[in-house]
């Protein structure tokens, strides 16, 4: 019963995680995987002197980094909204709305992000410039430094709503007597958040912010960094959307530098897997809390 | 409920005022399309047009419904997510199914074999190699079979099976039944909710899923819905090109279209069977999900 299992892992896992070494060696389809020509580090000092290199990694960590300080508090903040919701109707009702985006795939978002954003009849300008904040519409996608902010606020409109969902599962399963003691000694609904349901969620929260910041370089935290870089990106917005993903499959399979876009890949891999590694001791230390 | 203190109840209202507007931005820029896609194109972009469509037309979808490639597109997305899913559900629950017993030999070994993959992987250029080297290129086995095994799907499936008290294997066992008949006449049955959980995950990731379109299939009547969506997305030229051929071809006159609201209808068409069948599937991935975050 295990057999198909472990035979997709081998061919599609442990073959490609194998074939890392053309890394090393300078791929020649004729000569394939194994026999290409080895050339050791041939292709990371390349990397230390790629000139494009520098913006690549700047825009790859400025929107995680925006994504961990402005997004990651997001569906916290709206788990324990939702918790102190008393209906049960308007709870399933904004759970079901909330969480709906997140089955929609990035290519629609992005399709309809253009529709938003658009400055012939796009739904941003037209408000903007109807209020009086902008006096003409504004291309935005065409703005190289709106760009990581755009691609933070798509992510909180599809992503938080979701991401509250962890975040609740933990509160339903906090004991309802401490509720009720706090009731006795007549806590008011803010303070019982504050000291019985953020200390009880504490562990889920810094357990996900591990995992984000093992994801800062690749994906983030719900693997959109890729997609929204590679569907929104234009040539007048590239030097703000390219990032290591959208790199390696330029160099990679577009231009054919397979070896060198596999060591950016590996160096990547590698430096995640240690920023989780630190993450992980870090939170261990101050919380207690560890996640491998 | 005794009398509640005016802080709390300021409370209380401020919460419920500032979730309704965050479900209004959730759902209303989403609706803000589909009206959009239902509006003529030429007038559409003079903007203005907020909660019901200025001028009405369905020239949008009588066009998107009528372009041979969308429909094409679509059978090859059903297929996929319908094969897919079948595939991964079956492929993914028996392993489940046996690395949850205990006495299953050399369990530790294909634990870890599939574990080390949830953290390290050989990254995109190995893997496009691999997928040539194994002849899939170009082939509709290149959507199915690569995602038929995920081991965070199979930990799910373990959680759950776990939970299963022995006592109902047992009876069978005696009365001569073997592992893999325990399996669909017993355990399936049980463990319905998990199932569809899985199920529902996987088959929105095939109908999502445009990458391995666009990285191993050149074949056009293999390409999917939402690749479809990203050629759009990305070359307004190509829309350009497909509408004027449209427009010769049939020869009727298109004038109140653009390429903005053609993409919203075919957006509105690709994102249609998610928007359709999310809400009954709702109620069974909340609980899925409930199951694999108290594993996790």
């Amino acid at each position: 019963m295990v057999l198909p299992a472990l035979a997709l892992l081998i061919l599609f896992r442990y073959i490609p995680m194998f074939g890392l070494q053309i890394a090393f060696r300078e791929f020649m389809f004729n000569k394939g995987m194994l026999w290409s020509p080895w050339v050791g580090l041939k292709h990371f000092r390349d990397f230390f002197t790629d000139p494009y290199i520098a913006g690549v990694l700047v825009n790859t960590m400025g929107i995680s980094l925006l994504k961990v300080f402005l997004m990651f508090p997001v569906p916290i903040v709206l788990a324990l909204m939702l918790n102190e919701v008393r209906s049960a109707s308007f709870k399933r009702v904004t759970q079901t709305i909330s969480y709906f985006p997140y089955f929609i795939s990035w290519v629609v978002v992005a399709l309809m992000a253009r529709s938003w954003l658009s400055a012939s009849g796009g739904l941003v300008n037209d408000i903007l410039v109807g209020l009086g904040i902008l006096r003409k519409p504004v291309l935005f996608l065409g703005e190289p430094n709106a760009f990581w902010w755009i691609a933070l606020v798509l992510e909180i409109w599809k992503n938080a709503g979701w991401g509250s969902i962890i975040y609740l599962a933990a509160m339903s399963g906090i004991d309802p007597e401490l509720y009720e003691a706090a009731d006795m000694d007549g806590a008011r609904r803010i303070r019982k958040m504050v000291s019985i349901t953020i200390p009880s969620i504490l562990g889920t929260v810094m357990i996900l912010f591990i995992l984000n910041i093992g994801y800062m370089l690749s994906g983030g935290l719900y693997g959109s960094n890729f997609e929204q870089c590679y569907l929104l990106s234009n040539p007048l917005n590239l030097p703000r959307s390219e990032i290591l993903d959208t790199y390696i499959l330029r160099i990679g399979v577009s231009l054919g530098r397979y070896s060198y876009a596999t060591a950016v890949g590996l160096l990547q891999g590698v430096v995640s897997f240690i920023l989780l590694l630190a993450a992980n001791t870090g939170s261990k230390r101050l919380t207690g809390e560890s996640f491998l | 409920m005794k009398r509640r203190s005016v802080g709390d109840r300021v409370f209380v209202a401020t919460n419920y005022l500032l979730i309704l507007v965050f479900t209004i931005l959730v759902v209303y820029p989403f609706l803000w399309c589909v009206i959009l896609s239902f509006n003529d194109g030429r007038d559409a972009q003079l903007g203005g047009i907020y909660l019901w469509p200025r001028v009405f037309t369905l020239e949008n979808y009588r066009f998107v419904f009528s372009s041979g490639d969308v429909l094409t597109a679509a059978k090859t997305s059903i297929m996929r997510t319908v094969v897919g899913t079948v595939g991964a559900i079956f492929v993914t629950s028996i392993f489940a199914y046996a690395a949850s017993k205990r006495d299953l030999v050399f369990r530790r070994a294909y634990m870890l074999l599939g574990l080390v993959t949830m953290y390290f992987g050989g990254g995109l250029i190995p893997y496009v190699l691999v997928i040539r080297m194994l002849g899939l290129y170009n082939s509709f086995l290149v959507y199915v079979i690569p995602g038929l095994f995920a081991m965070f799907n199979a930990l799910v499936f373990m959680a759950f099976f776990q939970t299963i008290p022995a006592s109902l294997e047992e009876s069978a066992k005696l009365d001569g039944a073997n592992d893999f008949l325990i399996f669909v006449r017993i355990i399936v049955p049980v463990a319905k909710p998990v199932f569809a959980t899985i199920a529902l995950f996987v088959a929105v990731g095939q109908w999502n899923s445009w990458f391995d379109n666009m990285l191993f299939v050149r074949e056009k009547s293999l390409q999917t819905l939402s690749f479809f969506l990203t050629k759009m997305v990305n070359a307004q030229r190509f829309v350009d090109e497909t509408m004027s051929k449209f427009q010769t071809g049939v020869g009727r006159n298109a004038v109140g279209m653009t390429t903005a609201s053609l993409m919203l209808a075919t957006m509105v068409v690709t994102a249609f069977p998610i928007i359709v069948l999310y809400p009954f599937l709702q109620k069974h991935f909340a609980k899925g999900v409930m199951i694999g975050s108290i594993k996790g």
